[in-house]
């Protein structure tokens, strides 16, 4: 079957791809921080009926609403891919009405039934991708080519992946001028914006749907999760290819073609959040007396939501005990008590500062308390009975951990003997072992940094708030910057300044190093995470960095 | 310019845009594994700044004159110091489309232990083989096992190819013998390809100096095995923990609640499948498949749920809940292979505790037909199975489990077998796809190969 795609609406290009390219660069660089008045005055000016706005008819109809001020009776593009909900036709035809613009539809080559005959019904439940390619990427394309610059209501918050937009950039894969004057809005501002001047907006967005497309692909999100994860649901895609490089930057296609994921695939993170469930639920059956290390730091809060997950509809079945140091953030403790109270723990409390009150430990010249805390657990471990801690090790913090198995036996010293541990073979974890010894459990082993953080975002987790960018005095010390504290004050030379700074690993103050970071939300730190070139405890644990065989041996003396 | 696009691939920042994929490297001695494996997370950017730095340092004051990626791999201070390998280590590294966890196992001592422990939870093993000394008994080994693991994928990677000169004839001639192993041993699919992990050819991306080979480098080879796909096998489900909150539940909604907590270990149940509690044969049906985010409509393997049954019938810890027309048999006699793990050595008449799935049961050794000699890969009659060896058993247990043939499924065909006073794990167990089993006496090992599971 032979079809010819219908003619575009756009009025052609005048200016050369390098014009363009230069208007774009320039512009790029003078509107970085502009109003949406300012950016779409010079937009209409510079391009008049050049100028296109996209319209996906959800929460973006202010965008034709504000570039119309500027240039009455604009041209709207529309994508009609033929699977659109009520409400957004409806939506549609409301903007036609209410703002003084063109609505022109982008239509694909084939209609639904045609295409249907062609590839077979709900080509969009099997194979996604080429059903987006058929109905959204080659007919916008085709319309843009018509253009030579479009407007957009991509929104950096939409997505961690649209946290870069600029206002205006040049559009490689259209080879023309992008301008998203609401890059910077917030969707209150969105919102607040359409109220006050009137302007139709999806009645889907007031259902649950903060992002909407096709209806087939397009399913409510829960608060807190990713807009656009309602989008293609159980696919592994949240863009249809508009908004994104159209070059991959990553390796190679082979020869061999990918198939489709199967259905029935878990996501990584998903495979890792079923595992390490499996993990509490075998030594909770297996054992009697276990305990979970909690200190709230990040991944002790991972390890108690996957805990609570575990036996929900029934309580955490253990007490949670915390090692303090006594050189505690004030956010983190108030977090530990918060969380005990909602998930009505019991929680045991270690400390540090009774054993140097008593003189059963010294304080160490350097004032570092970590390296005490092996004591204090080992006797809470011992006067507990517990025969199970939970702790949140990951194998990629630190080489010596990467042996260390999910279930590591502890000798009556609380000992770990690198030479003699027991194979762990398949899902058969075996926590049996001798009156006197114990077992660590470490059911993040599998888990970096970076999939923490991305479970955080998914699960839509709270940390206390030290874990984002803050503004608070430090000074420099081993190349880290610290806190100025009660336990941590600035030595002679070493100059308090006023930085903007967050945590990547909680721990005693006096030695744990904050990291300059702007990274105010979960999205903003699994961005600065993907790009970090240092290892966290290499970047922010001073007792980690003495010797290459640090951690190890505090391993060997019974550390976490 | 503001406009610039970010250096991280957009992939990453989706938490479900990527599978995991578990890797086993397997290798003998100075084929270069650590310095593949560095070459892995150098090439894909899993070193960060801070590791390298200690590598550089660390290499400079050995008076290499090179970076010695193998230092990132050997984490313990004994490794460092005589410079090998002694125990599994896991590495962590992802690409835009995949995840991968590596078990890195060494080669020399231990092999069989480690080289066991890092195939049983793998989706695919890669092998080394130096380009120069070619296929070893090593290899066969190592191969070996991997085919007893049933891993679902292997990869032959012939390093050190930059000291032969990048030869075409000299990977040819290789490829040859490995594909003759791997008929031998009934391994399917198994892919070879040449690489240099020193130099870096290969690796991550194709290279000019291999102009002759037209295949994938070794990290898209990857990047694109499928994985294995054990929903398509009948619906398996040991029970791990049974959930009565009573009038402790996190919701009053719940104080009646009572679930069946486990994780699907093959197949998919749907919400009205009629299903069979074994060993007990009580047939009912599921009613709910629960998480804390909400009910499911259907449940698949390896998924972590809490299942309702229609009746009211109580499923301890041990028991499976199992696709009603396609049950397995409860067995109290077990005929597996074994890989022998411990120190002491097994003999007939042993106790031991065997763990399969969520259920443990005290068992006895009954016969042990002989050991496969991993150099011939035949069987040999023994008395007692030593360290490392690899042997079939027969065991008589106290309770039934519901074993199945390891090649059918390695999840309800795996077992432990477990010394009752210390607790330490002696074997590692598949059980063989035959159970006819006569109780009087031992099978007589006969001239054909018949170690197979």
């Amino acid at each position: 079957m032979t079809t010819i795609a219908p003619p575009a609406h756009g009025p052609g290009r005048v200016r050369s791809a390098d014009e363009l390219r230069a208007l774009a660069e320039e512009a790029a660089v003078r509107f970085a921080d502009a109003t949406a008045d300012e950016v779409l005055a010079w937009a209409a000016e510079t391009f008049g009926s050049h100028l296109v706005v996209a319209c996906s008819m959800a929460a973006d109809t202010v965008v034709p609403h504000l570039t119309a001020r500027h240039l009455p009776g604009v041209d709207v593009l529309f994508l009609q891919t033929g699977y659109h909900f009520p409400e957004t036709i409806g939506t549609r035809d409301a903007l036609a009405h209410a703002v003084d613009v063109r609505i022109v539809e982008a239509l694909p080559a084939l209609t639904v039934a045609e295409q249907d005959a062609e590839y077979g019904p709900r080509l969009h439940e099997r194979d996604p991708q080429s059903c987006c390619a058929m109905r959204k990427v080659e007919p916008i394309n085709r319309e843009l080519a018509s253009y030579e610059a479009w407007v957009t209501g991509v929104r950096r918050e939409d997505n961690a992946l649209r946290a870069g937009t600029g206002i205006v950039e040049w559009d490689a894969a259209h080879q023309m001028v992008k301008i998203n004057p609401v890059a910077a809005w917030s969707t209150d501002e969105v919102m607040a914006y359409a109220a006050t001047h009137g302007v139709p907006v999806n009645l889907l967005l007031d259902e649950g749907y903060p992002s909407i497309g096709c209806a087939p692909c397009t399913r409510p999100v829960a608060p807190g999760e990713d807009p656009r994860s309602g989008r293609w649901a159980g696919f592994a895609k949240t863009e249809c290819g508009l908004h994104t490089d159209q070059q991959d930057e990553g390796t190679p296609v082979t020869a061999i073609q990918t198939a489709p994921p199967p259905a029935r695939t878990l996501s990584h993170l998903q495979a890792l959040e079923s595992e390490s469930i499996h993990i509490f639920r075998e030594i909770v059956s297996e054992l009697e007396r276990p305990v979970l290390l909690f200190s709230g730091g990040k991944d002790s809060i991972v390890m108690l939501h996957l805990a609570a997950k575990a036996f929900w509809p029934a309580p955490v079945p253990f007490p949670v005990l915390h090692v303090d140091t006594g050189h505690n953030f004030p956010e983190v403790i108030a977090y530990r008590d918060a969380t005990v109270e909602r998930l009505k723990l019991r929680l045991v409390v270690a400390k540090v500062q009774d054993y140097i009150d008593d003189g059963r430990l010294l304080e160490r010249a350097d004032g570092t308390r970590n390296p005490l805390q092996t004591q204090p657990l080992l006797d809470a471990i011992a006067e507990g009975r517990f025969d199970a801690v939970f702790g949140g090790g990951r194998r990629d913090e630190e080489k010596a951990r990467a042996k260390e198995r999910v279930v590591s036996l502890r000798d009556e010293f609380g000992a770990w003997d690198p030479r003699n541990q027991r194979p762990e073979l398949w899902n058969l974890y075996n926590p049996r072992h001798r009156p006197g010894e114990h077992v660590r459990v470490f059911p993040l082993s599998n888990w970096t940094e970076l999939d923490v953080w991305r479970y955080i975002a998914a699960e839509d987790i709270p940390l206390p708030s030290l874990y984002y960018a803050h503004e608070r005095d430090v000074f420099r010390r081993d190349g880290m910057w610290l806190a100025v504290g009660d336990v941590s004050r600035p030595r002679d030379g070493e100059r308090v300044e006023r930085r903007l700074v967050r945590y990547r690993t909680v721990g005693d103050m006096s030695c744990t190093g904050a990291v300059e970071s702007d990274a105010r939300t979960v999205e903003d730190v699994i961005q600065e995470v993907a790009l970090t070139r240092i290892t966290e405890r290499g970047a922010t644990r001073a007792d980690d960095r003495l010797t290459e065989a640090a951690m190890e041996d505090r391993k060997k003396e019974g550390y976490f | 310019m503001t406009a610039t696009a970010s250096p991280a691939s957009p992939e990453l920042l989706d938490p479900r845009s990527t599978t995991l994929l578990r890797i086993a490297t397997a290798g003998s001695v100075d084929d270069g594994k650590s310095t593949l494996v560095g070459r892995l997370l150098y090439d894909s950017k899993a070193v960060l700044a801070d590791q390298l730095e200690a590598v550089e340092r660390v290499s400079l004051a050995k008076g290499l004159g090179h970076v010695d990626l193998a230092l990132l791999t050997d984490g313990l201070r004994a490794e460092r110091e005589q410079g090998i390998t002694i125990d599994v280590a896991y590495r962590y590294f992802a690409t835009a489309r995949r995840t991968f966890i590596l078990a890195d196992c060494p080669g020399h001592v231990q092999y069989t232990r480690n080289t066991v422990t890092g195939s049983s939870t793998a989706d695919a093993l890669v092998l080394l083989v130096d380009a120069r000394k070619g296929v070893l008994e090593q290899t066969r080994r190592h191969l070996a096992v991997g085919r007893l693991l049933r891993v679902p994928h292997i990869i032959v990677a012939v390093n050190k190819i930059d000291l032969v000169d990048y030869s075409e004839a000299r990977f040819r001639e290789i490829a040859a013998d490995v594909q003759r192993l791997a008929d031998d041993l009934g391994a399917e699919s198994i892919e070879v390809l040449p690489v240099s992990a020193l130099v870096g050819d290969n690796i991550v991306e194709r290279s000019e100096r291999l102009a002759w080979y037209d295949g994938p480098s070794l990290l898209e080879l990857l990047e694109e095995l499928p994985a294995d796909d054990v929903t398509e096998h009948p619906f398996r489900f040991p029970v791990q923990v049974t959930l009565r909150p009573q009038e402790a539940a996190v919701d009053p909604r719940y104080v009646e609640y009572r679930g069946y907590a486990g994780q699907v270990a093959s197949g998919s149940v749907r919400v009205g499948d009629p299903v069979v509690v074994l060993p007990s044969g009580r047939r009912t049906h599921v009613v709910g498949i629960d998480t804390p985010g909400g009910e499911l409509d259907e449940a698949f393997a390896p998924q972590s749920v809490t299942l309702r049954l229609a009746d009211d019938i109580d499923v301890a810890r041990g028991e499976l809940i199992a696709s009603a027309d396609a049950a397995p048999e409860p067995t109290q006699d077990l005929d597996g292979m074994v890989a022998w793990l411990a120190e002491r050595p097994l003999r007939v008449g042993q106790r031991v505790l065997v763990k399969h799935t969520t259920a443990t049961t005290q068992a006895v050794v009954r016969e042990i037909d002989g050991r496969l000699d991993l150099d011939t890969l035949r069987p040999e009659a023994v008395d007692a199975l030593e360290l490392n060896d690899l042997g079939r058993v027969r065991l008589r247990l106290a309770a039934p489990i519901m074993a199945e043939p390891y090649a059918q499924s390695r999840r309800t065909g795996s077992f432990l077998l477990i010394d009752p006073q210390s607790g330490a794990n002696l074997a590692a167990g598949m059980t063989r796809g035959d159970q006819a089993f006569s109780d009087r006496a031992a099978v007589p090992v006969g001239p054909a190969p018949d170690w197979s599971i």
